[in-house]
Formats: C-alpha cells, structure tokens, sequence
C-alpha cells in the first residue's frame, strides 16, 4: 500500500518535471541540430553538435546581447543602492509624512509599464535620450527602486535600532552609520537584490521595444523577438538565440536561486 | 569625567509622561544607579542624556556644559545597551576600535589603546572573535571596551547585567564597581534589581511612574527610605507594610490592625501622636525587625504561622495577624509548622510609620523627628 | 531629530523620490492626460475630447473580444495555476528524494525570460513542425493534432498554458513555503487524533495557507493584467483578435496605428484596475508588520 502510494507520488511528480523541462530540452536540443535533421525528427537529441545555428543568431543578437549587459549591469546596481538607502530611511526613522511617502514609493512596483510608456517615449524624445543607453537605464532604475526598498526596508527593519544609536552615541552620523553598519550588514540581501534586479531588467521586453530603433542600443530580448519574425521557419537559429539570451538567468539561478526564490517570494515584478 | 545635571526634565511619548519633572545633580565620578519598577522611565532618562530622546522641558547639562540641543555624537557620552549592541560583522576587536576608528585617529594609537582596554577587562584572547562566538559575560566586556576607550565625561550603562547568567551576575557587579573605582567615571547605570543597585552604587536614584521617589545614598535609601514606595521596593523580602490606626486609650498608646491591638512603646507613641494629623496610618516593619518565639513571651503578640520558607542558613516566615501577613526573618531552629502559634515582638526602634494617604514617611523609630521632606 | 539627520534622509530620500515621482507619477498623469486627446503623433498639437476614447473604447467590437478574452485568460490561468501549485506542493511535501533539486526543476520556467517563453511555446505549438503535433504523431495518436495558435478558438488556450508553465512552480514553492511554515505540532496532532493525509491537508493545513495564497494572486493577478511578452511572441494577439488582451491592444493602438489618445486610455484602463487591485493589498501586507 505505501509502496503503491509512493510510486502513485513520484509518477506525478516526474510528470510535473517533464512538464516543466520539456520546452527546456527541445529549445537545447534543437538549437545544435540542422534543419533537415529538424525535419527529420523534432524529438530525438541531435546526432552531431552542429553550431552553425548560433553562429547564424548570433551575428542578430551578438550586438544586443552587449547592450542588454551596457543597460542591465548599471541599472541593477544602481537601483539596488538606491532601495538600500530608501528603505534603510523608512526603516530607522519616522517623519511627518514617511508612511504616506513610503507607501506612494512602493505603489511604483503595481503601475503598468503600459501606463507610462508613451509619455516616457515622449520624454526621451524631447530631452534627446531616445535611443541611447541612458534613455532605458533611467526608467530600469527608477522602477527597480521600489521593490528594492521595500525588500530592504523589511530587512533592515530587523537590524536592532539599539546597534544603530549605539554608533549614533559613539560619533557616528547617518551616513556613516549607513557605510560602516548596514552596508556591511546587508551582503547577501544586496547580491539577491542585485540579482532579482538584474532578472527583471534582463528580461523585460516592452521598454526596449518603444524606447530603441535598430540593433546599436536595442536590447537582446528585442533582438531575440526580431529573431523569431524574421527566421520564421529556422527553429534552430530561433533556438539557438533563446538559449544564448537565456544563458545569465540560468546561471543565476542555478547559483543564486535559493536565495533569489526567498526573496522573489517577497515580491515579485 | 564630569558632573551631570538634570534640571526639570520631562519627556512625553504622545500621551504618556514617561519621565515628569526629573531634577537630578550627579557629582562628578560617581557612581550612580536609576532603580525602579518596569516602565518607570529609567531608559528613557538615560537615552535622554545620550541625546536619543529630545526632552519636552528642561535641560541637561554634562559638566558645565547644557547639552539638551547636542546631538548624540557631539555629548562625549558612551552608552552601554542592555542587548549590548555589538556590530555582528566586526571582531571585537574592530567593535572596542570602532569609536576611535570613525574620529579617524592613527592606527598605532588605535591598536595600543585597545590592548590597553583590552587588558583591564580581561578579554585579550578574544579580540579576534566575533559577537556570534563570543559568550554573553565576554560580549558584556567588548561593549564595555566599546564605551571606555574613548573616555567619555559620562558612561551611561542600561541593564548592563541582565543579559548575563544569574551566577555570573554576582561576580560582574564587583567587576563593573572595581572598574568605575579604577577609571574614576562619572556611571549611571539602570536596573530594576535593588540588590544590583544596593551593592553597586554610591547613590540610587528610586523613581516611580516618571518621577524620582528618592536620591540618596545606599544607607539613605535603606535606613530613610522617603516614602512607602521606596520602603517597600527596597530589601529582599521588602518591608511589611501594615495599614493600621492610632489610640490612646488609659494612657496608652495602641495600633489597631483589624480588630487587633498592638500596644506601641511610649516614648514613640508621644512621638507620633504630636506628628499626624489623621490617626489612620502605614506601619512599617523589615521582616529582620521582628522576632518570633515559639512561645508566649511578655510584650509579644499572638499570630498564626502561615508559611514557612527555609532559605539554607536562615528562615522566612510568614504570620497571620487577623486580615494581615507579615513575613519575619529567624534562625533556622525556628521549630513551628504551619497552622500553628507563634509570638512576635517588633523592634520599635526600626519601625516606620507612613501617612495613610500621601504614602510619605512621618517618622522612624531610629531618628524619632525624621521627617526629611 | 537634529538638522543634519533631516538634510541627510533628505538626500537620501531625493532620488528615489526624484526617480519615481519623474518616471511613475509625472508621467501617468501625463499619460492620463494625453488618453483625453485625440493625439496621433509626437510632435502635433491635439486635442482634448474628454472622455472620448474612453467611450470609444467601450462602444468598439474589439472591447467585448478584449474582455472576453480577459475573463477567460485570468481565471483559467490564475486558477489552473494556484491549484496546480497547490497540488504539487503538498506533493513535494511528502518527503522526496532529491527535493533541492526538484526545487530548482520546477523554478526554471520562472527563471526563462517571458521572450523565450513564448518563442519556446510557439515552437511547441507550432501546427505543422511543431513539438507537440510532433509527439502526438510519434505515438500515433495523430487523430489528435491540434492547429494550436493557428486557429481562433485555440489561441488563447496555448497562452494560457504557456503561462500556467511560467508560474506552476513558482506558486507550489510559495505554498510550500506556507505549509513548512505551519508547526509540526499541528499534524503530529491530528495524526495522533486519527486523522487521514487527505482530511490532514483539507481540514488543518490548506485552511492555513491563505498568505500564500493572498500573495500568489497578487502576483499571478499582476502578471495577467499587464500580460505582453509572451503573448506577443506566441500569438500577437491573433489569430483575428482571438487572443487579444489589454496588453497587445494597447500596443498595437499606440505604437503601431498611432492612435496615441485610444492607447493611452488603454493604458489608464490598466492602470486603475491594477491599482483598484492592489492598494489594498499593499495596505494590508505593510500594515501586518
Ligand atoms: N519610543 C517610545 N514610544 C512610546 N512610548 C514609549 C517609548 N519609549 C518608552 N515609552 C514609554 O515610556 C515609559 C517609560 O519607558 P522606559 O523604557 O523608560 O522604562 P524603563 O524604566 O526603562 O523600563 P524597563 O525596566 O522595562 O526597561 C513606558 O511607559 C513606555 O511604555
Ligand atoms: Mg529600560
């Protein structure tokens, strides 16, 4: 009876997990195959590594894929310092206004993309920042913050107030207090926050969309959707371009997932 | 190091008056303890002259110098926390560094100066271990060394030795008095521990729901105690407080307890009668003030034991008189059990007597006009 | 608080406060204002027409496809979703060889950019080449081939389960999380009273996941309401609109028919139901701490 019960349990499970990593493995497998060798079988794994596929991707997305790291690296860190300090603020001190300002700064993270888009096509139109790294840095950061500081803000919450008065009393200012205390604090809740950063800003899709023209600034999932309408029947090269795209998410994952699904679990974009 | 003077300071938190109306003169090198009852305001008076707390009135003056608008980096404070406040990404020799480290001073002076801090207390062998393997008495002297390296003009020091196992305790409270004696500083500790506070310091300081019952020293506190509330915060077990009032029938003077009548020594009896106004009133009595025999002896009163206590070299008991319990401290051959009669006499000379309704002393057998307010 | 705390949580403040107030408040008022017009280019004055495209949005044919499809896409895909993770969280509870690792299996789909998802998804339901017909065919059980995202009345069941893929394993290791949570007492408790791993589950222990699952739907609920990444790449909203949800419209009306006024109201549509949505909910998960 409990044997059958536990094979009934790891049945549904495999099932779960091959409905889960089925895509994953025809996405790897067909990006080294040719396409006759598509033609001839979609299931079965690739008889040579044929490479040909990602070379062929690669001269669309090679470009992108540069200006998707120029555009994610600054924007999640500097995002992620910018949470820090909020939250670092909303969780040590209480101000006339600071629960209504703190409240209005995390509503950011529920306001649609879609409800700002064309004001900010507008924007960067007009001060002569569409089409440049800056002009998809500065709305990356500025929608990283409120997420980040809220994360922060519950962590530092839980950093004892007595420690921070007792640097107060021994000569410290705030943000000395902030260097020399929190920062040192905060290691692996700043990598996670970088990391969850980096994830949305990596993946986002609908801002490079509007906000570039052409391969110099667009950002890799553009150039990955380019891809997909322009090589409509080359599943290989299609293949091969998501899984150059999606490489840093799997290499993030694979070391910082425990920690990023923690903190995902707080809040996600 | 430096005097401290509190002058009229009272601190509200939206409705509540945590301290009301405090003045305070602390001399300079004293050691000072702020004893009292849970939610007094002891930590809030403290962290008021860290500069924590922003006082609603009155000032605060270290030496000569008013404080009370100095933020707290600018007091030349050290405050001790009760949870010690340890910065746990620093060694502890990083941590008794850390307030010479951020006024920049040169590394060579840095590092002899925490030898030095380490040595007094004893802690050299661990300056290279962090919070998380440091035991709590150890952690107690890094944020101890945390505070005397910089030798501020005042040490501030919140419960420094709740934290700390009961044994430990004892032995940390010689340590922490030899210390203050060994720096001459200007120490105000808190506790709600009377012992802690009676072994400790120079002068205690008894507050009571924001206000200051009493400031005097051990002796003071002890043999004069202002008030019912210190006499009876004050001693293990505290003072028996009995609700009573006076007569003088025949020429004799009485205390009444219930229906009990309690003759009252002459010499005191005249005393009292010229001071009060209203013959209901507190007596009060330590419980090493009574004696209690096992039989009827002249001038001794009939009780009823209602629980005996051994405490290894001594008993406590506890008596029934009518509606009233007293506890007495005797000798361990005391013999009888509970329900049965036991004889107690006072020693009138260590009695005290309260005024029903201010709770004020009216006078002490000790010193028969010691009315000090 | 003395004056050089007030300036430095000033400047600590400023740019966050900058940031947002820029990027998030000035500019859906701004968006509020242009959805007022009857704007169809960057650079031309427009005019105001009040509520104009609100009505006009009301009164189009595609409206009711757009709801419809909405309706349809949010409680299929919440609802398949929370019960799937559900499902498979109380099963990772049992106690399984290899959890850490199941772990992270089941997390990958979260991990894939909402892009290749969709591409992914494409390729699987590609009609002809497709994976799926592919193994139906394999296992001769071509009798049931589907046209998949060709057809109407498929195209919004593909990105439903495209979708259900994306967020199964997020949701079962957010109930996970809420079930580890509980205290072993409760079901040695009820284990000791006799009770059943089925009456376990169903009477003490999922009546106690309501965080989880208060936090599963404001997340699957954002991501359905602001849906265009994978819809767009696997369907574009089509064929003919049969897919189309207030994500797509919205881009195609703004960004490619111009109809920058009619998009932008849109976009205020999106943005007062996700904020409707979620204020509370925001109010309810900072007031708890
Ligand atoms: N930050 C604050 N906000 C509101 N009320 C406060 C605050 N700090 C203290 N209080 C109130 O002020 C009163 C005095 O508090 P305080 O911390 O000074 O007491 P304490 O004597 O140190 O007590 P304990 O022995 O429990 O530490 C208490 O009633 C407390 O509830
Ligand atoms: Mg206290």
């Amino acid at each position: 009876m409990v044997i059958i019960r536990r094979f009934i349990l790891y049945f549904i499970l495999i099932i779960f997990a091959l409905f889960m990593l089925f895509p994953i493995y025809s996405m790897v497998t067909t990006a080294f195959k040719t396409m006759p060798e598509i033609v001839g079988s979609r299931l079965t794994p690739p008889t040579q590594l044929y490479l040909g596929a990602f070379k062929e991707a690669f001269d669309s997305i090679g470009r992108p894929l540069l200006n998707s790291v120029i555009i994610t690296v600054p924007s999640a860190l500097i995002g992620t310092f910018l949470g820090s300090i909020t939250g670092y603020v909303f969780s040590k001190f209480r101000f006339w206004g600071s629960d209504a300002l703190f409240i209005l700064i995390v509503l950011g993270m529920y306001i649609p993309a879609q409800a700002v888009l064309l004001p900010v096509v507008k924007f960067s139109a007009n001060v002569g920042i569409f089409n440049t790294y800056l002009g998809l840095i500065l709305p990356m950061i500025a929608f990283s913050i409120p997420s980040a500081t809220l994360f922060f803000r519950n962590f530092y919450m839980n950093v004892p107030t007595e420690m921070i008065e007792s640097a107060r009393v021994d000569g410290c200012g705030i943000p000395g207090i902030y260097r020399r205390i929190i920062l040192p604090l905060s290691g692996i809740t700043f990598a996670v926050s970088v990391m969850i950063n980096f994830t949305w800003i990596w993946n986002s899709f609908l801002w490079g969309l509007v906000l570039t023209q052409g391969p110099a600034v667009q950002p890799v999932m553009v150039a990955v959707n380019n891809l997909h309408g322009t090589y409509v029947a080359m599943w290989n090269v299609q293949m091969a371009g998501s899984l150059m795209a999606a490489l840093p998410m799997v290499v993030i994952y694979a070391y910082f997932g425990k920690y990023i699904t923690r903190g995902v679990l707080a809040q996600r974009k | 190091m430096s005097k401290v003077t509190l002058n009229g300071l009272t601190k509200r938190f939206g409705k509540v008056e945590a301290v009301k109306n405090v003045t305070l003169k602390i001399r300079d090198g004293e050691f000072v303890a702020l004893l009292g009852p849970s939610g007094c305001g002891k930590t809030t008076i403290l962290r008021c002259i860290a500069g924590l707390e922003k006082p609603d009135e009155g000032d605060i003056y270290i030496g000569d110098k008013m404080v009370t608008r100095l933020s707290p980096p600018d007091r030349n404070v050290s405050m001790v926390f009760q949870s010690y406040a340890l910065y746990p990404h620093m060694t502890a020799f990083d941590n008794i560094a850390f307030p010479l480290w951020i006024r920049k001073r040169p590394r060579d002076e840095i590092r002899e100066k925490v030898k030095k801090t380490a040595e007094i207390l004893e802690i050299s062998e661990f300056l290279n271990r962090k919070p998380g393997e440091l035991s709590g008495g150890q952690c107690q002297r890094v944020a101890l060394g945390r505070a005397i390296i910089r030798n501020p003009a005042v040490f501030l020091l919140d419960e420094p030795l709740a934290n700390l196992d009961a044994k430990l305790r004892i032995s940390a409270r010689g340590e922490l008095k030899r210390l203050q004696k060994q720096l001459g500083a200007t120490m105000i500790f808190v506790t709600h521990d009377q012992v802690e506070a009676m072994t400790m310091a120079e002068r205690i300081a008894v507050m009571n729901n924001g206000v200051i019952e009493q400031f005097g020293s051990t002796d003071e506190i002890y043999q004069q105690p202002a008030n019912m509330f210190v006499s009876g915060f004050i001693g293990t077990p505290a003072m028996n407080l009995i609700k009573c009032s006076l007569v003088e029938r025949g020429g004799s003077i009485s205390l009444i307890l219930d229906t009990n009548t309690l003759p009252v020594p002459d010499s005191i009896g005249r005393a009292l009668i010229e001071k009060i106004k209203s013959s209901d009133m507190v007596f009060g009595i330590r419980p090493e003030d009574i004696s209690i025999h096992e039989k009827n002896k002249p001038n001794s009163y009939k009780t009823k034991v209602y629980v005996v206590e051994p405490l290894g070299n001594e008993k406590l008991v506890t008596v029934e008189m009518g509606n009233t319990y007293s506890k007495v401290r005797t000798r361990l051959d005391f013999k009888q059990e509970i329900g049965e009669n036991a004889w107690v006499d006072f020693d009138w000379n260590r009695a005290y007597f309260f005024d029903k309704r201010t709770g004020k002393v009216i006078m002490h057998g000790l010193n028969k006009s010691a009315n000090r307010r | 608080m003395d004056r050089k705390t007030k300036i430095f949580i000033f400047l600590f403040l400023l740019p966050a406060v900058v940031g947002l107030g820029l990027y998030a408040y000035y500019f859906s008022g701004w968006n509020l204002s242009i959805s007022m017009t009857n704007a169809r280019s960057l650079i031309f004055p427009a005019e105001f027409i009040g509520l104009g495209n609100y009505e006009r949005f009301l009164g189009d044919s595609v409206f009711i496809t757009v709801v419809k499809n909405t309706a349809i896409f949010t409680v299929l895909f919440m609802g398949g979703t929370l019960l799937l993770g559900l499902l498979l969280a109380i099963l990772i509870d049992q106690g399984i060889k290899g959890e850490g690792l199941y772990k992270v299996i089941i997390l990958i789909p979260m991990a894939m950019p909402m892009v290749i998802s969709g591409v992914l998804w494409s390729w699987m339901f590609s009609p002809r080449m497709g994976v799926i017909n592919s193994l139906l065919r394999v296992l001769h059980l071509d009798f049931l081939t589907q046209p998949w995202i060709t057809s109407t009345s498929q195209a919004l069941l593909c990105v439903i389960i495209a979708y259900i893929w994306v967020f199964t394993g997020f949701v079962a290791l957010l109930y996970l999380a809420n079930i580890r949570s509980l205290p072993n007492e409760q079901s040695e408790s009820a284990r000791v009273d006799g009770a059943s791993k089925f009456q376990l589950y169903w009477r003490v222990i999922i009546p106690q996941l309501r965080p989880a699952t208060v936090m599963a739907f404001a997340v699957l609920f954002l991501n359905s309401l602001v849906a265009f990444d994978l819809v767009w790449t696997l369907t574009m909203g089509g064929p003919a609109g049969s897919s189309e949800l207030l994500g797509t419209l919205m881009y195609k009306q703004t960004f490619q028919w111009n109809y920058f006024g009619y998009g932008a109201a849109i976009a205020q549509i999106m943005f007062i139901i996700s904020m409707v949505v979620m204020v509370p909910y925001l109010y309810r998960s900072i007031r708890r701490r």
